[in-house]
């Protein structure tokens, strides 16, 4: 009887300190992401994508702002819209030959803005698995060495303003 | 006489003002068969013949300098609206073919809301599609590609970047730097054809 009812009250007290260090365990999760966002110091800006239709390709672009101390590395792109996503860059070549190829891992410099634009970097998706049409938007994140998952939505149209 | 004179003086001029854009190829004595978006069967340059044309060459694979060129055709067409110039056509031709099939054109266009009115996607038979960019002095071979998981290939070309005015006698008048195009020059040099 009396070992039960001993029994009975560590079960108790098991359970609070089960439910006592998930909260524990919980809010320190929470708190270390936290402080994981307020480190990131790399943002994603005016971001647009082309129209195109299913099967075909598109290509993503925006502003990458590093703000942090460091340099960081863009090791690759995740979308769900095409069945591959690349980093690409357009390139010269001649007088007015233009060709495209794939980048990787491409560094942004500490206190530094980078570019992704019409004829240079762009996010290429490759066939896409569904129409993307002007004034909805194709949800993407970025993954950086450092900064770790950047996710970002770009707006679908002709250029940024639209 | 001095009316006389100053006329003399004014066609002069007007007639210096027309030509001089040079000719820089004439697809006039050329009959090419193609096929537009709607898979219909189209002559170039014989049915565009009498009217001042607006060309790019493109692959629907491309995602950033073909959509740039495209989408200038597309302003260029919205400007010659807004003044009410209307003897102007647009043709967008593939030179990947085999993949640029009249469907894919025509999703391409759909896709971008374009006005087909005066504007014809072009395809056909590479041999054909080959022999269009080579008189018209456009460059295209296939550089990088990529390949999916089940063997699948698409080719991304080097190609040239171009938009060309083609004046009413099929002859090629000026190239233009598709993605970079000064939109205010081709409207200038259409009126001055026109
Ligand atoms: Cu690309």
């Amino acid at each position: 009887m009396t070992l039960k009812t001993s029994g009975k009250i560590s079960e108790g007290t098991m359970k609070k300190l089960i439910l006592t260090a998930l909260i524990i365990f919980l809010c320190g999760n929470i708190f270390s992401q936290q402080t994981q966002k307020n480190q990131t110091q790399i943002t994603v800006k005016k971001a647009w994508v082309r129209p195109a239709a299913k099967n075909s390709n598109s290509a993503i672009y925006f502003i990458i702002e590093n703000k942090g101390p460091k340099e960081d590395i863009l090791l690759s792109v995740v979308s769900e819209v095409a069945e591959l996503v690349e980093v690409h860059e357009t390139y010269k070549k001649g007088n007015d030959l233009m060709g495209m190829r794939e980048v990787n891992l491409l560094h942004v410099p500490a206190k530094s803005t980078l570019e992704f634009k019409p004829g240079s970097y762009h996010v290429m998706l490759i066939n896409l698995l569904k129409d993307l049409t002007t004034g909805l938007s194709v949800n993407a994140t970025l993954n950086f060495k450092n900064a770790g998952k950047i996710p970002f939505r770009a707006v679908i149209g002709d250029s940024q303003e639209m | 006489m001095r009316k006389r004179v100053f006329l003399l003086f004014a066609s002069i001029l007007l007639i210096s003002c027309k030509e001089k854009l040079p000719v820089v190829e004439d697809f006039g004595g050329v009959h090419y068969s193609l096929v537009n978006q709607k898979n219909e069967n189209v002559g170039f340059p014989d049915f565009v013949k009498g009217k001042l044309v607006v060309i790019n060459y493109i692959f629907t694979n491309c995602p950033d300098i073909c959509p740039l060129g495209t989408n200038n055709l597309r302003l260029i067409q919205e400007r010659l609206k807004k003044e009410k110039i209307n003897n102007v056509e647009f043709v967008s031709l593939s030179f990947d073919p085999e993949f640029d099939t009249p469907e894919v054109l025509a999703k391409f266009a759909g896709i971008r809301s374009l006005d087909l009115r005066n504007w014809t996607f072009l395809t056909g038979d590479k041999s054909v599609t080959d022999a269009v960019i080579k008189k018209a002095g456009v460059l295209a071979v296939v550089g990088d590609s990529t390949v999916f998981k089940d063997g699948r290939k698409i080719f991304y070309y080097i190609h040239t970047d171009r938009i060309q005015l083609i004046d009413a006698d099929a002859r090629i008048r000026k190239n233009y730097k598709g993605s970079e195009i000064n939109i205010d020059e081709i409207i200038n040099d259409i009126k001055n054809l026109g």
